[in-house]
């Protein structure tokens, strides 16, 4: 049972943890939030007209061909966005693409237009908080503050997966959060995009339940089992709602959750009142996602583009070329796919990743392995069956950003499993954290660099995130002033915040240590 | 008090122990099992692997392979020593090879875009009579070239290149089952196995099995990294003898090392710098106290001087402006390094070939995931003297390639290769791959299995970096994905056989690390000790 101890206040501690880490994250967002133009980060626009419309009543739109011979139509304020907003990228030559400069400054008349989007069909619970400081303020330091309460949002389950991490006395863990939020995935929780919250989502309920399936009976005292079941209630029920791809990732998650819960780890969960009546709320949430997506027609994929090849032609394709795309995105590839970290930074991420995952599962017994090879292989091949469905309505479509909020169990699964964390020591798993935060905060300051210099400057400039024809309305300086704070905190924490769990009496190490 | 479950490893004993632990092979340690045979067998697959580029490649489909080609014929044909002239490059020599050697257009496949395939490069004439031919490796070393241009004398055409490629690829061969045996027969955890597969990149074998003497400086550059992380990182006390042939091993490879390009003697001065720093605290003392030690110290530090005299002689220094445009502001070959250049050495470390033949990307980051979970984990575990060693040679090399970048930019402009400095940058996965507590922490099985692991991922990885090439170098860039059984151009020997070498020598290594596995005895993971590492 985990008990206070006189003198180490555990619970102060994880809750002073947890608000470090929240900030840690918030800032990091922040850093994008502050740093780009409307539109910098995938479909953003698309996204900003939804969020718009859910905050400001519109919760429903019915299917219309509005954009892209799809979405709805939503009413949006005439100064919200430029007219020009795709500027930046539009068309298929690199040549065509500038700095955001290019973008027209939006009126000041807050009319609304009728406006369509791609996204206009998704479920509207992201959209709700998210549009909120639009409707109040729908200009550009409105779709800022929504950046800031997305990145908030990521923040809170991000931080919230730390606490687990803590809780469990397990550094790893720590360390695949960290790993787990990449400059990409950074990126999206600073800006007006779901995928970043069902990342953080993906990570948090990947936390919880190994911490629930995976310590031995007792570890925990009943209200941390309670905290440990909402935590893990909320990550699904977010995880169901936020895109449409959620009930297949929560399906997966859960199914590799039972294949790694110890026998009769799952009934004795299920005796448990609070854990059934959670349970049922997470149904009735994913009832209403399910609904939402039959109704709502997000599920019709509109046959705008679609291609015709050989199934043959397609595995070669994606092979060669968008199993590449895929593994640079999961890292580093920003704006509308034209912006990619240097391979040798990717490089050196999966590298750190790797050495989480590799002993992790070489130390793990029979299944623990295959279990972590299934998510791997699975991640995969979710994206190459997705691309092969879509292809003939959407052409290429799939992104590896997509399939994140599963495959970040890869890392968490690793960092619970076998006997990779006793084999390293603590001294071993503190050295690995120190390092993984170590050798990523350069990382993302680089990426947000390499990204605010294409906006400025222009594709392909010297990276100088200072200066260029169009510079953040907040100056360049506060972006990588958040981001560098957040990542300072992260590192502190990483190197200094965590010796107290050491000293901390009993706690929840893996059944398989002990 | 910290009451976290952790494993007992009470019942550690001399079987499992891990690391470097035995130089003199007089301990309880198990493998060692015929050493010869496992080094004959090391020979025979690192040579099929190399093999497999050598004979389903065209002329010229490896960085710069027909200046090499030309001064190897001429090396060959008597030309040791050739007057440095303007001939190429404004640079190099000229010698006298047969004109049945070099086809009319070697370079087409660089100069057309888009890039046709290799037939463009057409039918050799059928004389065999010598011409004076320019050749920009003119002002290098003979000693590479006489062994791999014998062929060309025999047989002056495309036969005689294909066996002057094999030659290269069996010397290279010799250089990395030296490596392999030693990491078999005095390592007792599988690490350092694991750490010479991964170390030999599909770059690595792209270079062996063609005519170009960087193939044989890596190799070389491997072989004396392991010999000298196992002389470095051993735990036998320090009044034991060094092996013998672990000694002929580091003077043998130094030696090939100094004399290959001007920055030999830097590529043996620093992995012996690192390695000591890396060592246990005496065993420099140790070594230094027995006379073979200096006997293969007096042989480098000849060879060194011969190959000093060698460069300041033959014209190597001497470096022709090819740039148009004068002086370039650092700051923005500080961006072409950070953004550009650092990209392509790190691709090329791996796989990126002549051309910008780049496999895709995610061949590259698996490979580095490989590397990551070897040095990594030995970072995180092993003491401030090894992790400093890593960590060293890491900054050294990098720092080593940014200065030359900046030092011949304006006269050059972008020069510098990853290739170029893989003989040094091998020493961070190699001394990662000695530490003895990497072992003693993951245990002998795992690491065993991670070793089988690295085999058989990097066996996929080599034959889809052959199976890329091949379809570039059949089709030219008019075929996407990978297409090897049809297109225009084909190897003399067909397109399976080449495919069919490579993954043979490919699976051939991951038979002899599975070997390596199932020879050992099981062990758990044990409690790391204070020395070492």
């Amino acid at each position: 049972m985990v008990s206070a101890s006189p003198g180490y206040q555990p619970r102060r501690r994880l809750r002073a943890g947890w608000w470090l880490a929240c900030l840690a994250f918030f800032l990091i967002g922040a850093g994008w939030a502050f740093a780009l133009p409307v539109d910098g980060t995938y479909d953003e626009s698309q996204h900003i007209v939804r969020a718009y419309g859910a905050a400001s009543g519109q919760v429903y739109s019915p299917p219309a061909k509005a954009k892209r011979g799809g979405g709805a139509w939503y009413q949006v304020p005439r100064s919200l966005l430029p007219g020009n907003v795709h500027c930046p990228w539009k068309g298929e030559d690199p040549a065509d693409r500038k700095d955001a400069s290019c973008q027209h400054r939006p009126p000041d008349d807050t009319t609304r237009k009728r406006t369509g989007t791609t996204a206009g069909r998704y479920n509207p619970v992201y959209y709700l908080p998210v549009g909120v400081p639009m409707v109040l303020l729908p200009n550009h330091t409105g779709i800022v503050l929504a950046r800031l309460v997305s990145s908030l949002l990521s923040a809170v389950l991000l931080a919230s997966a730390v606490v687990v991490a803590l809780r469990l006395r397990n550094r790893l863990m720590l360390a695949a959060v960290v790993l787990a939020t990449t400059p990409m995935a950074a990126n999206l929780n600073g800006a007006v995009n779901p995928n970043g919250l069902e990342i953080a989502a993906g990570v948090l309920l990947w936390a919880t339940l190994l911490a629930l399936l995976r310590t031995p009976e007792k570890t925990f005292d009943d209200a941390t089992v309670r905290r440990l079941l909402v935590l893990a209630a909320v990550a699904a029920s977010v995880l169901l709602t936020v895109r449409a791809l959620g009930p297949l990732w929560l399906s997966g998650i859960t199914a590799v959750a039972l294949v790694v819960a110890p026998r009769g780890r799952i009934p004795g969960l299920l005796r448990r009142r609070d854990a059934r009546l959670l349970l049922a709320g997470v149904a009735a949430v994913a009832v209403f996602a399910v609904g939402w997506l039959l109704m709502s027609g997000a599920l019709e994929a509109v046959p705008t583009r679609g291609g015709h090849e050989p199934l043959g032609d397609m595995v070669r394709l994606m092979t060669v070329d968008r199993a590449s795309f895929w593994t640079d995105q999961i890292v580093g590839q920003f704006s509308y796919g034209e912006t990619t970290l240097p391979s040798w930074l990717i490089m050196f991420w999966y590298a750190m990743v790797a050495a989480l995952v590799l002993p992790a599962g070489l130390l793990a017994s029979r299944r623990d392995r295959w279990t972590l090879v299934a998510v791997g292989v699975g991640s995969a091949l979710a994206l190459a069956v997705l691309e092969v469905a879509y292809y003939p309505t959407l052409n290429w479509a799939q992104h590896g950003r997509y399939v994140m909020p599963f495959g970040v169990g890869l890392l968490l699964i690793a960092a619970v499993v076998g006997r990779y964390p006793a084999a390293l020591g603590e001294a071993g798993q503190s050295a690995l954290l120190r390092f993984v935060v170590l050798g990523t905060a350069p990382l993302h300051l680089y990426a947000l660099a390499l990204v605010m210099t294409r906006f400025q400057g222009g594709p392909g400039v010297p990276v100088n995130p200072f200066a260029g024809d169009w510079l953040p309305p907040s100056g360049p300086v506060l972006p990588l002033l958040a981001m560098i704070a957040g990542l300072s905190l992260l590192v502190w924490y990483g190197y200094r915040g965590t010796g107290w769990i050491d000293r901390w009496p009993a706690g929840g190490q893996d059944r398989a240590a002990t | 008090m910290n009451d976290r479950p952790v494993l007992d490893h009470t019942d550690e004993t001399d079987a499992t122990r891990s690391g470097p632990g035995s130089v003199t092979g007089a301990t309880t340690e198990p493998p060692a099992a015929r050493p010869r045979a496992v080094f004959l067998l090391a020979v025979l697959a690192f040579f099929l692997l190399g093999a497999g580029w050598a004979v389903g490649a065209p002329f010229n489909a490896t960085y710069d392979e027909d200046e090499h080609i030309v001064r190897a014929a001429g090396a060959a044909h008597g030309q040791l020593v050739l007057e440095p002239t303007d001939a190429v490059y404004a640079g190099g020599a000229f010698t006298e090879v047969p004109r049945s050697l070099v086809p009319p257009n070697p370079d087409c496949m660089l100069l057309v875009k888009p890039r046709p395939p290799a037939t463009c490069q057409g039918e050799p004439p059928r004389d065999a009579s010598l011409a004076r031919t320019p050749t920009a490796s003119g002002r290098y070393h003979p000693g590479y070239y006489l062994l791999v241009g014998l062929p060309m004398v025999v047989w002056p055409d495309m036969t005689g290149v294909v066996l002057g490629r094999l030659v290269s690829a069996l010397l290279s061969a010799l250089f990395l089952a030296a490596a392999f045996t030693v990491a078999w027969r005095y390592v007792p955890n599988r690490l350092l196995v694991a750490g010479v597969v991964v170390v030999t990149t599909p770059t690595v074998t792209n270079l062996t099995g063609s005519v170009n003497p960087n193939g044989l400086e890596i190799t070389a550059g491997i072989a004396l990294w392991t010999a000298l992380a196992v002389l470095a990182l051993s735990e036998e006390p320090t009044e034991l003898d060094a092996p013998r042939h672990l000694l002929v091993l580091v003077a043998v490879s130094a030696t090939v090392l100094v004399t290959m390009r001007q920055l030999g003697p830097l590529l043996v001065l620093l992995p012996v710098i690192f390695a000591t720093l890396a060592a246990a605290r005496g065993r420099l003392p140790g070594l230094l106290r027995q006379r073979a030690v200096w006997l293969t110290v007096g042989i480098v530090v000849a060879a060194t001087l011969a190959a000093v005299a060698w460069t300041f002689t033959s014209g190597l220094l001497s470096v022709s402006p090819q740039r148009q445009g004068g002086h370039v502001p650092r700051s923005r070959v500080l961006q072409d390094v950070l953004n550009y250049r650092s990209e392509d050495w790190a691709r090329q470390f791996v796989a990126r070939f002549y051309g910008a033949i780049i496999p895709p990307d995610w061949t590259h980051y698996l490979w580095y995931l490989l590397i990551g979970a070897v040095v990594l984990p030995a970072l995180v575990v092993s003491g401030r003297r090894l992790v400093t060693a890593v960590l060293g040679t890491v900054a050294v090399t990098a720092a080593l390639a940014v200065t030359l970048e900046f030092r011949y930019y304006d006269e050059l402009g972008p020069s510098q290769q990853g290739r170029y400095y893989l003989p040094l940058v091998v020493g961070a996965v190699l001394l990662s791959a000695s530490a003895p507590r990497l072992g003693v922490h993951l245990g002998e099985r795992p690491s065993g299995r991670l070793t089988v692991t690295c085999g058989l991922v990097t066996a996929a990885l080599h034959v889809v970096s052959l199976l890329v090439a091949m379809t570039i170098w059949r089709h030219g860039d008019g075929q996407f994905g990978i297409h090897v059984l049809s297109g225009p151009w084909q190897p003399a020997g067909g397109p399976v056989l080449p495919v069919a070498l490579t993954a043979v020598g490919a699976l051939l290594i991951v038979v002899l690390a599975w070997v390596r596995l199932r020879g050992m005895v099981p062990g758990v993971p044990g409690r790391p000790r204070t020395a070492g590492g």
